[in-house]
């Protein structure tokens, strides 16, 4: 069995006559430790297979299976707890709480799970030692961003969802917070999935999964992922 | 299509629309209700004052008023009647001091209210007041009248009657007894002998409220003229009255003259006896007599004069008049603090709604809506909701309000009918005002929106950045902090402004309600604190006049046989006035013949000093601060005729009614004493009903009084009074309650996005609702210590305005009122913080993905 199991799953919103089917019959597999890229237009179900994947909502029928959890049914508070100690999240507009340092933004993370990594170290680890004690606002978003993906993997997360990471920032900045994913992923072993509708991305994965109309249209293994050094776009 | 939008956007957050309405009721509810109090109240006096034509002026001659006055007036164009009015004591039951006044059935000025049995048609008939006094007399009874010139002095009660130019309890003070009068009688005008009127009475043809500057301009003028009139008749009487005993004069001076001379030439002469020369010298005396008590007289006439009083110098519409201005005070101060919150939580409400709605208002910027069109769909939201709330708020706040102020008044004053309008003005003041706020606020935070490019507004505005407070420059306390207590302290002072309209919202809504409670607390404790803490006995025993040593000495005896009775206190009480601006103060000075400590408590309110009566005097708190006296000061007053001059050696604590006390001297001879405090048992109702019946079978007790009494008619007076309060707390408790609500939703709604992020990352429901939680409390305990403070200032404001001169307040907030004030306040912190709880539940994370940056 995979890492992460998505066997036929649906999410149906809204009520009978103006029911909107977000994902049908969706299935895909991803191992732990590899590097996935979903794919896809906006309006083709990745964001919802994200919210699913991120414990933000629940499948309307089929099996999400994370870790050997079946999280299909799982109420709000696990939900929760399953966000708080088993996700990592980097969000496009990074999130961070603006009243915050950097360092406080991370140790915010760390403050509700029991099993993470010191906030310093993880700062230091992504090239902010320097600039710990800085407010968001004086933090270029390069930086930003920076800060929520060292939030998000302090917390020692099974799987580190990053939700367009880098569709604020610049081409190089982005360069640069997409090797950090990959980095993150080679040294410490995270699943790390990253959604984008940017098809330039996917040589760097180890499998890419694309989304059309709500569907998985096409699951692509590269044996040989290039180093972001070499992508363009 | 844009008002249909306002419509929508209404629909959709309704509950932000509805708190928006309900403080704009509140705010222009109580702020029109209250201001309408006063002036309701003076046209309730003139509805009044129109309907039994009042007088407008009374005219008094000391040499009495003659037909020919009333007949000359009369020509001038005068509407005038004059009547016969004396005072005299009345026995039944005990002692009473009565006004008597003649009855005219024809009469059209000062029209009586018949409240039962029939008006007086036979000369042996009367009609008396009904009032404390004279409860318990029937129609039937028979009254004697021993003073006045009356043809029949038995007179028979026909019924009971309301006299208009006695509005209030209070009378004229009169020489007999205790220097009050105890109700008065009208018997008809054929029933006295006397062939001179007391008083005259002007109605002028007015049809302006008395309130008004136009009635004072007339008033001016006519008494002018009355002035000239008056000072005529009053010489030619006066010559009239004179030339006779000028005569008179003159002739004895002739006489005297003449024994004088005769007496000069035989004073020195050996030949005339001794005899003759006593005669003659006694004669002599007897003369000089005669001539001095002439001169007496002429002096007596020529220092005659008229007095002119306006219906203002009346003492009961006086006193309602003073009322009506105290109650202007209060309706200054407290719908203003009221308003300022219901204002600022407006503001907030509406910079908010503005603030969320950048990114549409952006959308139909750049698709070329003018900014006056987006902005319309804002002042429609705002416009309704502030017409709706003020429009129900005025026709509440009018109907009620005036109503039960009116009706706690009513308990002092005899006036009926109620005029209670809507008064325009008022309602389009108040209306304006919320308007010119709340519209303010929404176009204020509109221009400033909209002032943005289209671009910057599609982006949502950006945070303000964080920032790092004192506290951390303090790393001993910063670094002890828990992690999440620095989030907040840092996120209560990160919003000044939102930070200073939450502080204000919840102290000022929390003043209030420790207001109401403050009030009621002093108002209630007036009477346990005069009757049961101030004075400690609990009868006063008034001695008839003129009783001998023996007598008196008699009574103590009978009284001292009473089981009842534990102590009596002998005591000098007598009445004096006291000038005060223009106002004549009533104080009774009081002389024990003994140890007064144990009958009233001397001791001064706020050091609980106790003061001991053995030199100068000690004088009542509330006439020592109208008269602006402080121990050491001398104070002079006149007592019987006689000066005093003392140094005040105390200020004693006091609520109703002004004493001087003084100790005895050399001079109060041993029997002048006139009243007796007495001591008692614990009686109850009736059995103090039964010893006021035995003592006053004793001769020479003129009255007895219960302290009870007085309680009881202060405490039911001062009950109503406690209703105001109420008003005050559950009107000021409904604002506390959308001020917290509104601040919570503002505040929830304002960081949606961080709300929504830091569920993501995993916060269960109660750690979210911990996250913001924690600064409303904090916000709200600063808020709650402040409105605390601001609320005693507020009661001491109050009462200091609304206490009549002859009463005082404590004015100490009691600890139970700040106690429930609190329980209130956290009653309605929890409830908000509860629905907040829901609230935040229902955050949808995907909030946290599709927001832009």
């Amino acid at each position: 069995m995979s890492y992460i199991e998505f066997k036929d799953v649906n999410k149906i919103y809204g009520e009978k006559e103006s029911e909107i089917h977000a994902l049908v019959n969706t299935s895909f597999q991803i191992e732990k430790s590899e590097l996935v890229v979903i794919l896809g237009p906006s309006g083709a179900g990745k964001t919802t297979a994200l919210n699913i994947l991120g414990g933000m909502d629940n499948a309307t029928n089929g099996e999400v299976i994370i870790d050997g959890n079946n999280i299909t049914h799982y109420n709000k508070k696990q939900l929760t707890r399953y966000r708080r100690n088993d996700i990592g999240f980097v969000f496009q507009f990074y999130n961070l709480i603006q009243n915050l340092t950097a360092l406080e933004n991370v140790e915010l993370a760390t403050e509700i799970c029991k099993d993470h990594f010191d906030p310093k170290e993880i700062l230091k680890s992504v090239g902010l030692e320097n600039r710990m004690n800085n407010f968001p606002s004086q933090l270029s978003g390069g930086e930003q961003q920076r800060v929520a993906i060292a939030r998000a993997i302090a917390k020692n997360p099974k799987i580190l969802l990053a939700d367009e990471p880098t569709g604020a920032l610049d081409y190089m900045t982005g360069k640069q917070i997409l090797k950090l994913l990959k980095q993150i992923q080679q040294e410490r072993g995270v699943t790390v999935i990253i959604i984008t509708h940017n098809s330039a991305i996917a040589p760097m994965a180890d499998k890419v999964i694309k989304f059309k109309n709500g569907q998985v249209e096409d699951i692509t293994i590269n044996e040989k992922p290039l180093p972001v050094d070499e992508i363009e776009w | 299509m844009l008002v249909k939008e306002s419509f929508i956007s209404i629909k959709k957050n309704y509950k932000r629309y509805i708190s928006l309405v309900l403080i704009i009721l509140l705010g222009v509810g109580f702020y029109a209700g209250i201001k309408a109090s006063s002036p309701d109240m003076k046209d309730t006096l003139n509805h009044f004052y129109q309907e039994h034509n009042l007088y407008d002026f009374q005219l008094i001659s000391e040499l009495g008023i003659l037909e020919e006055d009333v007949t000359e007036l009369k020509n001038k164009g005068y509407t005038v009647e004059a009547i016969h009015s004396f005072d005299t004591i009345i026995k039944k039951q005990e002692e009473n001091a009565v006004k008597v006044y003649s009855y005219d059935k024809d009469s059209k000025i000062n029209t009586l209210t018949l409240i039962e049995g029939k008006l007086p048609q036979q000369e042996n008939e009367c009609v008396i007041e009904k009032n404390e006094t004279t409860k318990d007399f029937q129609i039937g009874d028979k009254l004697t009248v021993e003073q006045g010139n009356l043809k029949q002095k038995e007179l028979t009660i026909t019924g009971f009657i309301q006299s208009p130019i006695y509005i209030s309890q209070e009378k004229d003070s009169t020489n007999l007894l205790s220097g009050k009068i105890d109700y008065y009688l009208y018997t008809p005008k054929e029933n006295f002998l006397d062939d001179y009127y007391s008083i005259l009475y002007v109605d002028l043809d007015n049809e302006d409220s008395i309130f008004s500057d136009d009635y004072d301009k007339k008033i001016e003028t006519e008494n002018e003229k009355l002035q000239t009139i008056t000072e005529r008749l009053n010489t030619s009487r006066k010559e009239e009255l004179l030339n006779p005993i000028r005569e008179q004069q003159s002739t004895l001076e002739q006489q005297y003259n003449t024994v004088k001379t005769q007496y000069e030439n035989i004073k020195n002469n050996p030949n005339v006896s001794d005899q003759q020369k006593e005669r003659l010298a006694s004669t002599l005396e007897t003369l000089e007599t005669s001539k001095a008590e002439l001169e007496e007289n002429i002096q007596t006439i020529e220092d005659s004069d008229w007095y002119i009083l306006d219906i203002t110098s009346n003492i009961g519409v006086y006193q309602y008049e003073q009322d009506t201005l105290r109650l202007a005070n209060i309706a200054q101060i407290f719908p203003l603090v009221f308003f300022v919150v219901a204002i600022l939580v407006c503001l907030t409400t509406m910079t908010r709604m503005v603030e969320e709605q950048r990114v549409q208002i952006g959308t139909l910027k750049s698709l070329g809506y003018t900014n006056l069109a987006i902005m319309s769909k804002y002042i429609i939201y705002a416009l309704s909701a502030t017409l709706i709330g003020s429009i129900i708020g005025v026709t509440i706040g009018f109907k009620v309000i005036p109503n039960i102020i009116f009706n706690m008044y009513d308990v002092a004053y005899n006036i009926p009918d109620f005029q209670n309008s809507f008064q325009t003005d008022l309602a389009i003041q108040g209306t304006l005002i919320a308007l010119i706020c709340t519209l303010g606020a929404t176009i204020y935070t509109s221009i400033k929106t909209l002032k943005e490019v289209p671009a910057e507004l599609l982006r949502p505005k950006a945070p303000k950045s964080g920032k790092r407070v004192l506290l951390e420059r303090i790393p001993f306390i910063w670094k002890r902090l828990h992690f999440s207590h620095k989030v907040t302290i840092r996120n209560v002072f990160r919003y000044k402004k939102k930070f200073l309209m939450t502080i204000i919202g919840i102290s000022g809504s929390t003043a209030l309600v420790l207001a109401g409670f403050g009030l009621k607390d002093c108002i209630e404790r007036l009477v346990p604190d005069q009757y049961e803490n101030v004075f400690q006995y609990q009868a006063t025993v008034t001695l008839t006049e003129n009783s001998t040593t023996e007598e008196k000495e008699q009574i103590i005896n009978e009284l001292e046989k009473k089981e009842e009775i534990t102590d009596i206190l002998k005591i000098n009480q007598e009445g004096i006035q006291i000038d005060y601006n223009d106002t004549t103060q009533n104080v009774q000075v009081i002389v024990p013949y003994g140890d007064i400590e144990n009958f009233i408590r001397l001791q001064n309110r706020e050091t609980n000093e106790q003061y001991h009566l053995t030199n100068g005097v000690i004088i009542s708190e509330k006439i020592a601060t109208l008269l602006d006296k402080q121990v050491g000061d001398t104070i002079s007053f006149t007592v019987n005729k006689k000066d005093y001059q003392e140094e005040i050696t105390g200020i004693t604590e006091n609520y109703f009614n002004h004493y001087f006390y003084l100790p005895q001297s050399e001079e109060n001879e041993e029997n002048s004493y006139n009243t007796l405090f007495l001591k008692t048992t614990n009686l109850t109702e009736k059995e103090e009903k039964d010893l006021a019946t035995a003592l006053k079978e004793i001769p020479g007790i003129s009255s007895i009084s219960f302290t009870s009494d007085s309680k009881n008619t202060f405490d039911s007076t001062m009950k109503n009074f406690s209703y105001v309060a109420l008003i005050l707390i559950i009107s000021a408790g409904l604002l506390a309650f959308i001020v917290l609500y509104n601040l919570e939703s503002v505040n929830i709604s304002e960081r949606i996005r961080e709300l929504a992020s830091i569920k993501v990352l995993g916060f269960y429901d109660k750690e979210v609702y911990l996250y913001t939680t924690r600064e409303t409390i904090i916000l709200f305990v600063i808020g709650t210590i402040i409105g605390l403070g601001l609320g005693n200032i507020l009661v001491y404001y109050v009462l200091k305005t609304c206490e009549q001169d002859i009463m005082m307040f404590n004015p100490v907030v009691a600890w139970p009122s700040y106690f429930y004030t609190l329980l209130i306040m956290i009653v309605f912190i929890s409830i908000v913080s509860i629905t907040s709880y829901f609230a935040l539940k229902k955050i949808d994370m995907i909030e946290s993905l599709k927001s832009v940056e």
